[in-house]
């Protein structure tokens, strides 16, 4: 009789053991799955931020805009052919 | 003394305990059995629709890049301000009942109630000034009159769903969101913009609003830009937070980037000077397109007018359209350096085989004209001087099959390999059908219909030395090997005839830069109006390749119907292909080639901005 408390104790304890791991992994796959949630959610924000200031940054320093401060702000022209020598 | 169980009736207790235990059993089972197998489906479905999302994920659409890695195309989130008109009136109504009840009980709870209840207005009209107030915020932030927005909203009134404003900012989207109207809701997208705007709208095309692509790359290469927006099962717990993955309906796959072989800054210089080529001779429409010889990469392509794709209003045809590869012309005598290669490959003449022009040259009962009675040429000189008599003479020793083979060959009469949308092939008619006088046309460039990319892509055929290297609109990160279709020798021969139609006394003399040597040749043709000739209209063209010496790029200029006297190509076509050519190059880094080099060098130092480091207090007063 004693055998069979001792392994009935051991199932239950098996089982109990089972059971919390079965919990804490079922606590730890919804973490991960929220954090994934959220890691995609901050790439997308990323993304969305990022394309914003893409565009910003093409809008403010278009060419027309470049080549305009060039020729007028810093008086830069391209040298003529006759002004340019090909050092060896 | 304990008393026995057995003189109270034990057993007949212990049985009853027993049943009810028992009956509670089998009642526990039954239940479970009713919820487990009778009524499973039910409490699952009810589950699910408690628990269960399906969550889409947006799959951005891919940018569009330059050589240089320039965004062409970007997307962008944007928001759309949806109405649901038949909640928004219910609400704002129950909401108006509810706030005249509480400014009953309290007076100062709201603005409202120093009007609301005032017995003397009409009902109706109190409840319109409560719904006008509460959508007046909206009204301004969508830069509407709070008037009209009643109105579009009453007019669909029995409607559940109706755009308010589309492609708004999310930062715009958030301020409406935050005046809390029930009955107005948002929807989140993503919309194309072109930062370049003009400088590519014609290749790069646009998307629709489904931000599918309509026109241009965007349409080719769709599939590739797209991706494919996810669909996820997930279990949610009473938070909606996501706890569980349940299944993977559509994985999610971004779109992917796309390089072209374009150069942003090609383009602007392309842009740049075909507008001022559009604007000094009133033309139609001014098209160039430049081919790298080296790797068949197109580095540039646009047409004047151009189309900006962020615009909408833009967005037609003839500003949309690419001419490059869309218009088909008769080529005039940017024909000749291939009908020259032909017959040079052919064997039948040689650089110096002369020629007895005398200004005309009758086949049949037609004439062929020069403009000038040039006398004996040898074919250098016919190319030189653009002789379409000397050309009709070549064409008399030419036979027909080896021409229309050669002309194939080039890449006339077929599509090239870009396979751009709306790409044209031309007309090459085969030469066996012809007349004696057709045929000859076709060696200065009648009866014959090319794209300009054919052109250019022959031009860069005999600038490799005779290999027909593939067209790409995509950037090569790995060189291809063409297919020879011409000796290097007659390559090398034709080049060289190109290079004296720039020469002084040339016809494309203009086409000269100061910093590399060019070749190419011009071309002037009438147009064709109503099915016939157009005495008044011509086009005006420049096909050349620079440098001559190490040809890198190959570049054609197409001046359609220039409106002042001159109309020549050597004229009009010519001076664009110099200051494209030479920009280009130095943009591409090519050394300059006509410039000497020398390893001594007498620097001339401008004193007002560098002095000697002894010279402070000068170099102090220089500055000021």
């Amino acid at each position: 009789m004693k055998w069979i408390a001792l392994l009935f104790a051991g199932l239950l304890s098996i089982m109990a053991c089972s059971g919390v791991k079965t919990a804490y992994y079922a606590h730890e796959h919804a973490a991960l799955v929220a954090q994934v949630q959220t890691l995609k959610q901050q790439r997308d924000r990323l993304n969305d931020n990022w394309t914003q200031l893409l565009l910003e940054q093409k809008t403010l320093a278009n060419d027309t805009m470049i080549g305009h401060a060039v020729a007028v702000d810093l008086d830069l022209h391209i040298p003529t052919a006759v002004q340019v020598v090909y050092l060896d | 003394m304990a008393r026995s169980a057995a003189r109270y009736g034990e057993t007949g207790r212990r049985n009853v305990v027993m049943s009810i235990l028992l009956v509670c059993a089998l009642a526990l089972v039954a239940r479970l059995f009713y919820l487990q197998v009778v009524q499973s489906r039910f409490l699952i479905a009810q589950g699910d629709n408690r628990a269960l999302r399906t969550q889409t994920e947006n799959a951005l659409r891919g940018m569009i890049l330059d050589r240089e890695g320039e965004p062409l195309a970007i997307s962008t989130p944007v928001s759309s301000v949806v109405a649901d008109p038949k909640v928004l009136w219910a609400t704002l109504e129950g909401d108006f009942a509810r706030e005249k009840e509480a400014c009953l009980h309290d007076s100062a709870r709201s603005s409202y109630c120093s009007w609301i209840n005032l017995e003397a207005l009409d009902p109706a009209i109190t409840l319109m000034r409560y719904e006008k107030e509460r959508l007046s915020g909206l009204a301004e932030r969508l830069a509407m009159e709070t008037g009209d927005l009643m109105d579009a909203l009453h007019k669909r009134a029995n409607r559940r769903f109706y755009y308010l404003r589309r492609r708004l900012a999310p930062s715009e989207m958030n301020a409406i969101m935050a005046l809390g109207i029930h009955g107005i809701h948002r929807e989140d997208g993503y919309q194309r913009f072109y930062p370049a705007g003009e400088l590519v709208g014609q290749v790069v095309g646009f998307t629709g609003i489904d931000e599918h692509g309509q026109e241009g790359i965007e349409r080719q290469y769709d599939d590739w830009l797209s991706g494919q927006p996810g669909k996820v099962l997930i279990l949610q717990d009473r938070r909606h937070n996501a706890i569980h993955v349940v299944d993977e309906e559509v994985p999610a796959a971004p779109g992917e980037s796309l390089q072209l072989s374009l150069d942003k800054r090609i383009q602007f210089v392309i842009h740049r000077v075909l507008s001022e080529t559009f604007d000094t001779f009133r033309a139609k429409s001014v098209s160039a397109v430049m081919v790298d010889v080296k790797t068949g990469e197109i580095l540039g392509m646009l047409s004047v007018p151009a189309g900006n794709p962020n615009n909408s209003v833009e967005r037609v045809p003839q500003l949309m359209k690419n001419r490059i590869v869309t218009d088909v012309f008769e080529p005039g005598s940017t024909i000749k350096p291939i009908a020259m290669a032909a017959a040079l490959e052919a064997g039948v003449i040689t650089p110096h085989t002369q020629f007895k022009t005398k200004g005309y040259l009758a086949i049949g009962h037609n004439l062929v004209r020069d403009t000038h009675n040039y006398g004996t040429l040898d074919a250098i000189g016919v190319f030189r001087k653009s002789s379409n008599v000397g050309m009709a003479m070549i064409s008399k020793r030419m036979p027909r099959d080896k021409y229309y083979a050669f002309i194939k060959k080039m890449g006339f009469g077929a599509h090239s390999r870009v396979r751009f949308p709306g790409e044209q092939v031309g007309i090459l008619h085969d030469p066996q059908t012809l007349d004696e006088f057709s045929y000859a046309t076709t060696f200065f460039g009648y009866g014959i219909a090319t794209t300009a990319l054919q052109i250019a892509h022959a031009y860069a055929t005999i600038a490799a030395g005779g290999m027909k290297v593939p067209l790409t609109l995509l950037k090569r990160h790995n060189p291809r090997h063409g297919v020879r279709v011409m000796t290097k020798k007659v390559a090398r021969e034709v080049l060289h005839m190109m290079e004296t139609a720039v020469e002084e006394g040339g016809t494309g003399m203009r086409a000269n830069t100061g910093s590399y040597t060019v070749a190419g040749k011009t071309g002037t043709a009438h147009t064709i109006s109503d099915g016939k000739y157009d005495a008044n209209r011509y086009r005006a063209l420049f096909a050349g390749v620079a440098p001559a010496s190490n040809p890198r790029i190959a570049l054609v200029v197409v001046v359609e119907n220039p409106n002042r006297n001159s109309y020549y190509g050597g004229l009009v076509a010519a001076p664009a292909f110099a200051k494209i050519a030479a920009s280009s190059l130095k943009i591409l880094g090519v050394l300059p080639d006509k410039i000497s080099q020398t390893d001594d060098l007498d620097l001339k130092v401008d004193e007002h901005f560098f002095l000697p480091d002894d010279k402070p207090a000068e170099r102090h007063e220089t500055a000021r």
